[in-house]
């Protein structure tokens, strides 16, 4: 009677264990996949496994690792350059494999928390931001050159151009870099480890975090805060050229903005969609489009205006004019930003059904691939 | 209506605090667990004088007869407990409403810590419009105080530990890290439970608060191992303040802690 009333409790104990686990985030999707398109290949990160897949049929060309690691969880996009794409995951590792065979070249795993943001590979460099409040400079080797300390985690990609390297980071801050630098700028560890002292070439306050990759067209750096506050920065200074927020009613904005030749097109988590003229950051439209649901991932341009998706599912194009064009609805949420591939569009919807859709513009699917677990 | 009960007011409570103190989310959680315990002090008070009035009732020697009296009449044995319960002025759900109505705030008090400490997209996707500026436009006569949504991201670092991650100390000379934490949870649990636990004449019970002496230390000292470490300064926080409330109620009893072995109470 006794060991049944302690076999009981044993029971009870245990299922009030996994009640309160079940309240916690473990075990639970932190993210979504990420993509990179690069013509014919797709290159994804989706927790347990990183994949390269022919975007021309759908078919898996290599996955990395070849067996699923449930302790492993990598979300950054993977970038491809030099011969290897490179991807962090959520154990501070960074990882470069051959980009033909996924075969792995090197391992960088001098970080000590999560790789969120991709890479950037410029000027035969690597720089990974971390959210250990560090950015990493490597070489293509994956050879640590040396870090940078900021104030907060960073979850965005760098950018760059032939005149430097730009992160913007969660501790509210834009820094700017030269891409080479003396080595009486670095301080010197024990270890060999070189971190750079605060000698940037510019920084800029933007008041707010950034979870939004900027991006950067012709010398000037487009970037969105989280409070909803989008910037164009001159690269050359950091001086900021015009900035809007909608009179304050911009919701948070997670997509990278989409930078056509004289518009800039950028959405909100409200699900608003708005355009500003690109040099003067002037709203266009009287009013935001309303898309009815959240949008999180960067929009794609294409010939006939930018495909935004939404957490409902649906893909719609929207022209410069404001007249939108439902092109398909997935019925599940797609936060990972769009990319094209020829004349498909490509979704990663992340649900049980497939991990990668091509849709033809007309909304009809030509493939979708789904590893195999 | 969960959300936008508990959880958002919850959250934006702790962020106010955050902000207060200077932007410290460890003490933030102590601070924001100590005041939702002092607001939830009237019920537990009021909860353990009942299950007291309760436990006293047991040893009765009246309700000792009645039972003895009624045992093989299970109706009539609940007709004489209501009378009993009418007379003696006992009321047997004041025990348990107090529970039902903490039950929810302590839930939203554990719930609205994990999603502050988002640390990763969906986490920071979800937390992002649950925080309003309100507080800071009530409280908009205290200098200094933030936006909210600029406080994001939270500084994690308390003393030696990241909130957002289980804790370990490293000392040096050993090559892995120790959860202390863990070890101070599962200990504050163990004195909580044994502090507060009594002896029954019913040696059934005994055993069976006997085992949950064991095993639920054990549980939480996991929970602190396994969880963030904010959670485990919530855990840390509660047992302290759970173990201060007892003694202040005098509800606690030091020789529990090395208890003699009743030969008579094991017999019977």
């Amino acid at each position: 009677m006794m060991k049944k009333k302690n076999i009981q409790i044993a029971l009870l104990i245990t299922m009030l264990a996994f009640l309160i686990s079940g309240c916690t985030s473990a075990g639970a999707a932190s993210s979504w996949p990420g993509v990179t398109i690069i013509e014919n290949t797709g290159y994804v990160s989706n927790g347990a496994q990183t994949f390269a897949v022919d975007l021309k049929n759908g078919s898996l060309i290599w996955k990395y690792p070849a067996e699923a690691e449930r302790a492993r969880q990598a979300f950054s996009a993977p970038k491809v350059g030099e011969g290897i794409a490179v991807f962090g995951d959520y154990n501070g590792a960074l990882i470069a494999v051959d980009a033909e065979n996924g075969t792995k070249q090197w391992e960088f795993s001098g970080a000590k928390d999560r790789y969120i943001g991709s890479i950037v590979l410029a000027d035969g460099m690597i720089y990974a931001p971390n959210t250990d409040h560090y950015y990493y400079a490597l070489d293509t080797e994956g050879s640590l050159q040396w870090k940078f300390k900021t104030e907060g985690p960073n979850w965005t990609t760098p950018v760059s151009d032939a005149d430097g390297i730009y992160f913007a980071s969660m501790d509210h801050t834009l820094y700017a870099f030269e891409h080479t630098f003396l080595s009486a700028s670095m301080d010197i560890a024990e270890d060999g480890s070189k971190t750079l002292r605060t000698d940037v070439k510019w920084t800029l306050d933007l008041g707010m975090a950034v979870v939004a990759d900027p991006v950067l067209v012709d010398g000037v750096i487009f970037v969105a805060t989280i409070e909803g506050k989008l910037y164009a920065v001159d690269a050359a200074n950091g001086s900021t050229i015009w900035s809007f927020n909608n009179s304050g009613n911009l919701g948070s904005v997670w997509g990278t903005p989409v930078v056509g030749d004289s518009i800039v097109y950028f959405a909100d988590v409200d699900g608003s969609v708005y355009t500003v003229d690109k040099e003067t950051g002037k709203q266009l439209w009287p009013s935001a489009f309303s898309a009815g649901s959240k949008i999180v991932g960067g929009g794609v341009l294409t010939s006939d205006g930018v495909i935004f998706a939404t957490e409902d599912g649906k893909l719609f194009l929207i022209n410069s004019e404001k007249e939108p064009k439902t092109i398909s609805n997935f019925e599940k949420a797609i936060f990972s930003p769009l990319g094209i591939s020829g004349e498909n569009i490509i979704a990663a919807p992340a649900n049980e059904d497939a991990l990668l859709t091509a849709i033809d513009p007309n909304g009809f699917e030509i493939w979708s691939f789904l590893p195999i677990k | 209506m969960w959300e936008s009960l508990i959880i958002e007011p919850f959250i934006n409570a702790l962020l106010f605090i955050y902000d207060l103190i200077g932007e410290n989310f460890g003490l933030a959680i102590i601070l924001f667990t100590i005041i939702i315990k002092l607001v939830t002090w009237p019920l537990m008070s009021k909860q353990i004088k009942s299950s007291k009035a309760m436990q006293d009732m047991q040893s009765d020697p009246d309700w000792v007869a009645i039972q003895k009296k009624y045992k093989n009449d299970k109706d009539k044995l609940a007709q004489e407990q209501m009378s009993f319960y009418k007379e003696k002025g006992i009321s047997p759900f004041a025990s348990c409403l107090p529970t039902l109505f903490q039950f929810p705030v302590i839930i939203g008090l554990y719930q609205s810590i994990i999603q502050t400490m988002g640390n990763a997209p969906l986490q920071m996707l979800n937390l992002i419009p649950k925080i309003s500026p309100w507080l800071k436009d009530v409280f908009s006569f205290i200098p200094g105080l933030q936006e909210p949504i600029s406080l994001i991201p939270l500084n994690s670092q308390f003393l030696w530990m990241d909130i957002g991650q289980p804790e370990r100390i490293f000392i040096p000379g050993i090559s892995f890290g120790i959860p202390l934490l863990a070890v101070i949870v599962a200990l504050t649990s163990f004195l909580q439970t044994k502090l507060i636990s009594t002896s029954s004449a019913d040696s059934q019970s005994n055993q069976m608060s006997g085992m949950m002496n064991i095993y639920m230390p054990m549980l939480m000292g996991w929970f602190a191992y396994s969880l963030a470490s904010g959670l485990a300064l919530y855990f840390l926080t509660s047992n302290l303040f759970s173990i201060i409330q007892y003694a202040a109620l005098g509800r606690f009893d030091f020789k529990n802690l090395f208890p003699k072995k009743n030969v008579e109470v094991v017999k019977k």
